[in-house]
């Protein structure tokens, strides 16, 4: 974990209110592994603390954040410059097991809902080594579905899930992993890795009731102070007690969550 | 022309620190998740989380929440307990910052107990009363009573010869009153201030935004509050005073000290500027050397006249 400055590539817009930013810092590119994240000063002279997001996409050096529009912060960021200098802490707390010797020759479904995509593309770019990796992606509607073809570019398998039916399976995208659990995949056999909003995220436990071997890896949010283990304002309750998601998270197994 | 030499060591009570930053309890940890971003080599002392004999779970989350200029927080002394902390102290040891230790307690016997112990610790330079957590379901903090103040003090004091810094709540209708008292009672010197109590409703689903309800404010929004209370009492006492409340730069800094700070303390800045202590004493002396000061003690309480 470092503090850097590093200066803007490029910004763009992929979808409304959708941005990507990208940036060059070879130190983070060599240390950052997939589900860390970075916490940003976006605003000095107007917003106290950082931002956390995720390191969506790493290439060569590059960098690359997705973000959706939600406040002041992701606002201001949203009007970043190329050449404009970013204030990046990271890369920050733990992120998703995908080395373990019980993980591999396992299918690999990467479960996305909305901006939950943004780390489990990095996971995907790491897993490409690996065969069967299967990508699911849910929105509320078509025009909500991020990243469909860069997946495919990688050789994942995507399947899409939006509520309002526009697009792939009608319903939410937790339905559709619990259809494939008892049709396609045995959860024993398959490794799941979660993103999206917290209610998302635990409807995931009764699904994976059916199946308590099953390895289920889930990154959560909370509302962040230091964003690096000191202040302990990012808990999220677990077996074992209160657990910071900035530093024994944000990536947690969802049997540890309570 | 002759540069005179500049020193920043600070003495707070016989305390020597090398410099006057002190990092605020609860916004730097113990320290060493710290070392991997901050230089210690900046850092006077580091005041620990607020500790309490047994372990704390703390409140429940979200317990952090942005205003403007400002932070509410309701953390609520999660904390490992004095146990588990003693046990990992030896790896504080090596930090080249000095360590006061930050502590809380319900009853003066529970304090008593506490600072037993870490009396024995050699490498503990001072301890700091907690007598101002806003964050717990409690109905007055110790500090929000003058004659408290005074009867835990003065049974504290008995239990150690360490330099004993008592940290207060803002929240009196006159601080001067209980800081008089605690200073009678035999205190060091005093941590101001504490945060103040504030809440943030959601609009979204109209409640609370914290889990506790209640927050403490810090950051910039409180540094004109936070410096009339260190002007207040330093006017009238002339205690030592470890100052906090939105000292983010030197000119923060600068005002506090003009008021009569002893130690310039970081919390809110902690959170997001692992440079602020570099920064703040870079320009520090570069301030006194454009004005020929060599020592803080030469600006001390200037505003006073
Ligand atoms: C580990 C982690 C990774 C994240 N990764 C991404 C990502 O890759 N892309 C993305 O678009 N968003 C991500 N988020 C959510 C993102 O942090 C918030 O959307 C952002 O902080 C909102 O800031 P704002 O100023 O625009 O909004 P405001 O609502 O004005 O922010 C006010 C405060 O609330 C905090 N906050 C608001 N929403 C959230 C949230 N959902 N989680 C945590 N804190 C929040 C802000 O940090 C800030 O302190 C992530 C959150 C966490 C905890
Ligand atoms: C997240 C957070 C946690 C804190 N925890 C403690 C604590 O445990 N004990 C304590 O005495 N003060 C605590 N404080 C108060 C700070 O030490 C400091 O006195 C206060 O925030 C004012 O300074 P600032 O405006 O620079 O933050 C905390 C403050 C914050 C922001
Ligand atoms: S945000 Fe400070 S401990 Fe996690």
């Amino acid at each position: 974990m470092r503090r850097i400055e590093a200066s803007a590539v490029s910004l763009k817009k992929v979808k409304e209110e959708t941005f990507l930013l990208s940036f060059k810092s070879s130190y983070i590119a060599q240390k950052a592994s997939p589900g860390q994240f970075l916490h940003l000063r976006i605003d000095p002279l107007r917003l106290l603390l950082r931002r956390p997001l995720s390191i969506h996409r790493i290439e060569g050096q590059k960098i690359d954040i997705l973000f959706r529009l939600r406040g002041k912060g992701t606002r201001k960021l949203s009007l970043t410059k190329k050449g404009d200098t970013l204030d990046i802490l990271g890369p920050l707390g733990r992120g998703f097991n995908y080395t373990d010797k019980n993980i591999q020759g396992k299918v690999k479904i990467l479960v996305a809902g909305g901006m939950g995509v943004a780390p489990l593309f990095f996971l995907a770019q790491k897993l490409t080594a690996y065969r069967d990796v299967l990508v699911l992606l849910g929105a509320a509607t078509k025009k909500e579905i991020l990243c469909k073809k860069d997946f495919q570019k990688l050789g994942c398998k995507v399947l899409i899930a939006t509520e309002d039916g526009s697009l792939g399976f009608k319903g939410r995208v937790t339905v559709l992993l619990k259809h494939l659990l008892t049709t396609q995949y045995s959860a024993l056999s398959t490794v799941i890795y979660a993103c999206g909003p917290t209610e998302m995220l635990f409807s995931l436990r009764p699904i994976l009731k059916t199946a308590p071997r099953a390895v289920c890896q889930v990154s959560f949010e909370q509302f962040m102070g230091c964003g690096i283990g000191v202040c302990r304002a990012c808990v999220i309750k677990t077996a074992k007690g209160y657990r910071r998601i900035c530093k024994e998270g944000p990536v947690f197994d969802i049997k540890d969550i309570s | 022309m002759a540069r005179k030499k500049i020193s920043l060591s600070t003495n707070f009570r016989g305390l020597r620190l090398k410099n006057p930053v002190v990092l605020c309890s609860g916004t730097a940890g113990f320290g060493l998740e710290l070392e991997e971003i901050f230089d210690f080599k900046n850092i006077g002392a580091i005041v620990t989380k607020t500790l309490t004999l047994r372990p704390q779970a703390g409140n429940p989350p979200p317990r952090i929440a942005e205003t403007a200029s400002g932070v509410l927080n309701s953390i609520g002394l999660e904390n490992l307990g004095l146990k588990s902390f003693l046990g990992e102290f030896n790896k504080l040891k090596r930090l080249p910052a000095d360590i006061i230790v930050s502590v809380y307690a319900h009853t003066k016997e529970d304090f008593k107990k506490m600072i037993l112990r870490l009396d024995e610790e050699r490498h503990i330079k001072a301890i700091e009363l907690n007598f101002s957590c806003p964050n717990l379901r409690i109905k007055k903090m110790i500090s929000q009573s003058a004659q408290l103040t005074a009867s835990f003090v003065k049974y504290i004091r008995k239990a150690t010869k360490k330099v004993l810094i008592a940290k207060l709540t803002p929240e009196v209708t006159d601080i001067v009153k209980v800081a008089k008292s605690a200073y009678e009672a035999g205190i060091d010197g005093l941590s101001l201030v504490n945060t103040f109590s504030g809440i943030k409703i959601d609009t979204t689903t109209k409640k609370p935004f914290l889990g506790n309800v209640f927050g403490g404010l810090s950051g910039p929004a409180i540094k004109p509050l936070a410096l009339a209370r260190v002007f207040r009492v330093y006017k009238e006492l002339k205690i030592p005073i470890i100052a906090s409340g939105g000292i983010f730069d030197y000119q923060d800094a600068l005002e506090f000290i003009f008021a009569g700070a002893t130690c310039i303390g970081l919390g809110t800045a902690n959170l997001i500027d692992p440079d602020a202590p570099r920064r703040i004493l870079k320009d520090l002396t570069f301030y006194m050397e454009r004005n020929r000061i060599s020592s803080l003690e030469e600006i001390r309480g200037v505003a006073h006249g």
